[in-house]
């Protein structure tokens, strides 16, 4: 018996960013403007074929908390697949209320900076698997530097050498998100998915850049990767779930097919 | 419906799932709560030893035996399924129930080459198969799997990796699922209406 296995299918997830109660989007992190309800976003996505949902408070870290509480628990009540919250988590505390209302993976940049230990205490209660190490990469010149707080600032790290961080101190999973690809919608930063993907020994989506499905398909090659986020595509009806479904599926299928014919 | 909530786990997820089934839970935070409940869904999340020692220190230990022991119907969910075998190599001095044989083992020892832990939707492959307990894909996230079980307790498994790991074991009305039915879309729902029916028939 050979042992398929759906390997290059990976996990589509919808980045929801929030801002008082409005799905907000910008470009590379700026120009944030509201363009609808998240509630009956993260709903459609969920009727459309989303794997996982992803919702951001998008200025919880300025202000220092994390406001999704009851968006969160109206989405758990109708949306049945993971659902990861970021923004503003700074605590045990914090991740523990999130979990409560029905978060499945809380997702931590900012905090983790200033306190490194966050990650590994909300590991052991929760086991890694439910938190989410976020990084927002920007270019420099000889590879990419993390950000912090929605892109606003500066840290003098390394993506690479946040990869490592970040799974020494017990991430389960790695969300990294190109500030300069952001929004820009002319697709992913490819050399910053190979490079994480083939650096991470973790499970590594990659976010920022969806123009369309094409865009989607060239990165369903990149084998280690596990997911793809999406949040402009689907929020201007840019890509069509369904369709990228039945394509990705199409994708994998195809070097099956020459091979029995070969 | 009963739940156990021993403070470690999607129990929000898990009692939102269970409406849309149409059954009302009622939290199991006391033994006591045991003796009423018809059906009791145990999940789990995180670190096997995390949730072994919650369990004692709610003092639902001997409880939750007790209720499988008198043939009541009992559902694991993710870590709530590993506890129901006898230990896992994640906490070397924490036993598990023993309900089934075998014991949990990382996914790399498999092949430490991959990626863990292994998450995403995944296929299963039934062993034996009735239309409440078959399901086609399932949303996994998990390092550790089943080893040494006995294959008559096999449901359905998937494949990681190349190896087959087990995915749904059952033994009269105890059953396991490694997988998260109440986050794999309507059909998952679908599926834990089906299974709960099947364990309290």
């Amino acid at each position: 018996m050979v042992l398929e296995e759906s390997r290059y299918v990976k996990r589509i997830v919808a980045r929801l960013d929030v801002k008082s109660n409005f799905l907000i989007k910008g470009v590379r992190f700026e120009g944030l403007r509201k363009i609808g309800d998240p509630a009956s976003a993260a709903l459609k996505y969920y009727e459309d074929g989303i794997d996982e949902i992803f919702l951001v408070d998008n200025v919880a870290s300025l202000y220092g908390r994390n406001h999704l509480g009851s968006l969160l628990e109206e989405v758990a009540r109708d949306v049945f697949v993971p659902l990861t919250v970021g923004g503003g988590i700074r605590n045990l505390g914090d991740a523990e209320e999130l979990f409560g209302l029905g978060a499945d993976k809380i997702a931590i940049n900012t905090a983790s900076f200033s306190n490194p230990s966050l990650i590994t205490e909300v590991a052991n209660k929760f086991g890694s698997q439910a938190v989410v190490g976020s990084v927002q990469a920007q270019r420099t010149l000889g590879g990419w530097e993390c950000l912090v707080e929605q892109g606003r600032d500066r840290t003098g790290v390394s993506v690479i050498e946040r990869v490592q961080q970040l799974t020494n101190l017990g991430a389960g999973e790695l969300l990294v998100t190109s500030v300069d690809n952001d929004g820009v919608q002319r697709g992913f930063d490819a050399e910053l998915a190979e490079v994480v993907a083939a650096t991470s020994t973790l499970p590594v989506v990659i976010g920022g850049g969806c123009g369309g499905i094409d865009d989607v398909l060239e990165m369903v090659k990149i084998e280690k990767l596990s997911g793809l986020a999406l949040a402009s595509a689907l929020h201007f009806d840019i890509v069509n779930l369904g369709e990228l479904k039945a394509k990705m599926k199409q994708q994998h299928q195809k070097p099956m097919i020459e091979g029995n014919f070969a | 419906m009963s739940v156990i909530d021993h403070g470690i786990g999607n129990i929000g997820s898990i009692t939102n799932a269970l409406r849309v089934c149409g059954y009302d839970s009622t939290l199991i935070r006391d033994p006591d709560e045991l003796n009423d409940a018809s059906i009791v869904v145990l999940p789990g999340v995180g670190n096997f030893g995390g949730v072994m020692s919650a369990i004692q220190e709610a003092g639902l230990h001997e409880a939750i035996r007790g209720y499988v022991f008198e043939d009541r119907p009992l559902l694991g969910i993710c870590v709530g399924m590993q506890v129901l075998f006898q230990g896992s190599t994640e906490s070397p001095d924490s036993n598990g129930f023993g309900f089934f044989s075998g014991k949990l083992n990382h996914l790399s020892s498999l092949d430490s080459t991959k990626v863990t832990p292994s998450v995403g939707w995944k296929e299963l492959i039934h062993v034996t198969t009735t239309d409440e307990l078959s399901l086609k894909e399932a949303y996994f996230v998990h390092s550790y799997f089943a080893a040494g079980i006995d294959s008559a307790d096999l449901i359905s498994s998937y494949v990681w990796e190349g190896h087959l790991v087990p995915s749904h074991v059952g033994r009269g009305r105890v059953q396991g699922v490694q997988f998260h039915p109440e986050k794999s879309r309507l059909e998952g729902l679908r599926f834990l209406h089906g299974v709960l029916q099947d364990i309290s028939k």
